[in-house]
């Protein structure tokens, strides 16, 4: 190296530490909630930029028609948040509005503007409604403390600096690029998670909802202990903030801590609120709907644990015995043949007019080479279900079969 | 001419043959013979092959886009693992089961909204019982795709040929150029 070329770096390096440090120095994190501002959210020209592509994703939400519909459930969850939220919410401006998404994933995430997406997977594993509280006090807190803004205020600033040595290291810079790039990570921090210190924030701030609501704070651990245990038991887990292990470790502790450090939350003279049978009314028949999306997914074990439930309420379900006997019969499992034919006969003691079982029973008898036996079921299945989707498919299979019992 | 400019004209030369190398449409009409795939399939005048990722895998050819059309053939092994279901296609299956299953493997991935299925049906292709499906879904932002799926066993390889198109306009242009295709297939016996 040249001393000419040695002082040359020595100045562009000089100069991107000036131009990274001022830049890092620009934009505030520390913003006030917006609860303190009683008579309206005066939004920040970066934050009202967030809040504009969060109503372009909303949009496209709605287009691509992602929402579970059932109006009561829907009705209830906000129910839920509206008890739990503070009084300044909708002064501040920041309409609540909680909303499901029929999806089998274990996530919930919030935009900026009080729209918050649940899906039903993460619903359907919970288990009364303190815990539902517990995740929207949670995601609500995300709103309320403005950490979209901050937390892209926080990585701009860091990028800043690295655009900074960029522009005076490079002979062109890539500040456009850089733009582009920062232009979505308000949106990627609402769906994938917060900086460690804002989840905590959120977890503090919303145990003081959930417990101001009369919710038993027991449940807010309990929730996340539930959820790590269905994360564990998936092979494939999903990138989704409350679908990683040591995302809801992190819950656990620091929801643990909350009850440690507050013992008089529980000592109230009120009975705290847990609201089992009332989570269970609203919400059996999603998890009888996300069930479902598990057995499509070929997630036997979550699709099991789905019908279960649903059979723990109602036995004599005949719906749910079958597609018990679905999850069995699907894992092409011979070992689990038996119990499969045991639930589809029940399912057709508890309504003898369900053509489904009788399909069910035919493709075993067929699997096991059975033709006569299959084309009974299957000629049972078509009496009572004339007009089924695949009736051509079920015809044409009954004629193979006779043929084959001909021979 | 400066000393350098033959050299500026080979990297040129060089940059180009580089690029013609890994083109990632080819034209490809006519008889096709994908013996690696154990089948022969004519493709239309005019229409592209996707030679890239994993089109690589399979015969995808468009005119227009894979955005806009594509066909896809393709067989793999009765056993292999789906990408979005864990279920498993099986020897043992019924043509509807195996037809249940792809419609599984749709509805379950994550790019895939408000599924409707709009055909199921049993065809025979090669002399192979199998299944006709037809069905649309649509993207996050609501644009609409609709698809023609048939698929079908043959001993231990499940091949499918989908025809997918934009639900708009797309879809009912090319469908009839899709029916040659399927007609045209034959299985290569190995």
């Amino acid at each position: 190296m040249t001393p000419r070329s040695t002082t040359g770096w020595k100045v562009r390096l000089g100069c991107a530490l000036v131009i990274g440090l001022a830049a890092a120095g620009c934009a505030s994190t520390t913003l006030p909630p917006a609860t303190r501002s009683p008579s309206g959210l005066a939004l920040e020209e970066d934050e009202r930029r967030i809040w504009n592509r969060a109503g372009e994703e909303q949009e496209k939400l709605r287009r691509a028609h992602v929402e579970y519909d059932d109006p009561a459930l829907k009705g209830y969850v906000n129910a839920v948040a509206q008890r739990v939220a503070p009084a300044e919410v909708a002064q501040a401006g920041i309409a609540l509005d909680v909303r499901v998404i029929k999806n089998p994933a274990l996530n919930a995430f919030m935009y900026p503007n009080g729209t918050m997406y649940v899906h039903t997977g993460i619903l359907a594993r919970m288990e009364n409604e303190a815990q539902l509280a517990t995740l929207l006090a949670h995601e609500m807190t995300h709103a309320t403390h403005r950490h979209a803004v901050r937390q892209f205020r926080d990585m701009r600033n860091k990028a800043d600096f690295m655009a900074g040595l960029s522009v005076a290291t490079l002979p062109f810079g890539s500040l456009g690029l850089l733009a582009n790039l920062l232009g979505s990570l308000g949106m990627v921090a609402a769906v994938y998670g917060y900086s460690q210190d804002l989840e905590r924030e959120a977890d503090a701030e919303g145990f003081q909802l959930m417990v101001r609501a009369g919710y038993d704070p027991r449940e807010a651990p309990k929730l996340f202990r539930h959820l790590k245990q269905w994360v564990e038991d998936e092979d494939k887990p999903e990138p989704f903030f409350f679908n990683t292990h040591p995302r809801l470790a992190e819950r656990i502790a620091s929801y643990e801590d909350l009850i440690a450090r507050n013992p008089q939350f529980l000592s109230r003279p009120e009975p705290l609120r847990i609201g089992e049978e009332a989570f269970l009314a609203h919400t059996r028949r999603m998890i009888f709907d996300d069930a479902l999306l598990d057995l499509s997914a070929g997630r036997f074990l979550q699709a099991q644990k789905g019908f279960q439930k649903v059979l723990g309420l109602d036995p004599e379900n005949a719906r749910a015995n079958f597609f018990m006997a679905e999850t069995y019969r699907s894992q092409n499992d011979p070992k689990l043949f038996a119990e499969a034919t045991w639930l589809y006969q029940r399912a057709i003691a508890l309504d003898p007019t369900y053509a489904d079982p009788h399909k069910g029973l035919g493709t075993l008898h067929y699997q096991a080479r059975q033709s006569a036996e299959a084309a009974a079921e299957f000629q049972q299945y078509l009496q009572l279900a004339p007009v089924a989707a695949d009736r051509g498919h079920i015809q044409s299979l009954i004629e193979s079969l006779q043929k084959e019992v001909q021979k | 001419m400066t000393p350098h400019r033959p050299l500026k004209r080979a990297a040129v030369a060089a940059l180009l043959l580089l690029l013609a190398g890994c083109a990632p449409f080819v034209l490809a009409s006519g008889r096709q013979n994908l013996s690696e795939y154990g089948f022969e399939v004519t493709v239309p005048d005019g229409w592209y092959r996707a030679m890239r990722g994993e089109a690589a895998e399979a015969l995808v050819v468009t005119r227009d886009g894979l955005a806009l059309q594509q066909i896809l053939i393709w067989r793999a092994p009765v056993d292999k693992e789906l990408k979005y279901t864990k279920r498993r296609f099986d020897e043992k299956l019924p043509p509807y089961e195996l037809a249940e299953i792809t419609l599984d493997n749709m509805r379950s991935d994550p790019a895939v909204n408000d599924f409707v299925v709009d055909e199921n049906v049993p065809v025979t292709i090669c002399g192979k019982p199998g299944y006709k499906l037809v069905y649309t879904w649509a993207l996050k932002g609501g644009y609409r795709l609709k698809r023609v799926h048939y698929g079908f066993l043959d001993g231990k390889w499940m091949y499918q040929l989908v025809y997918q198109a934009s639900a708009r306009y797309y879809f009912d242009r090319d469908l009839a150029t899709f029916d040659t295709v399927k007609d045209s297939f034959t299985l290569i016996s190995s």
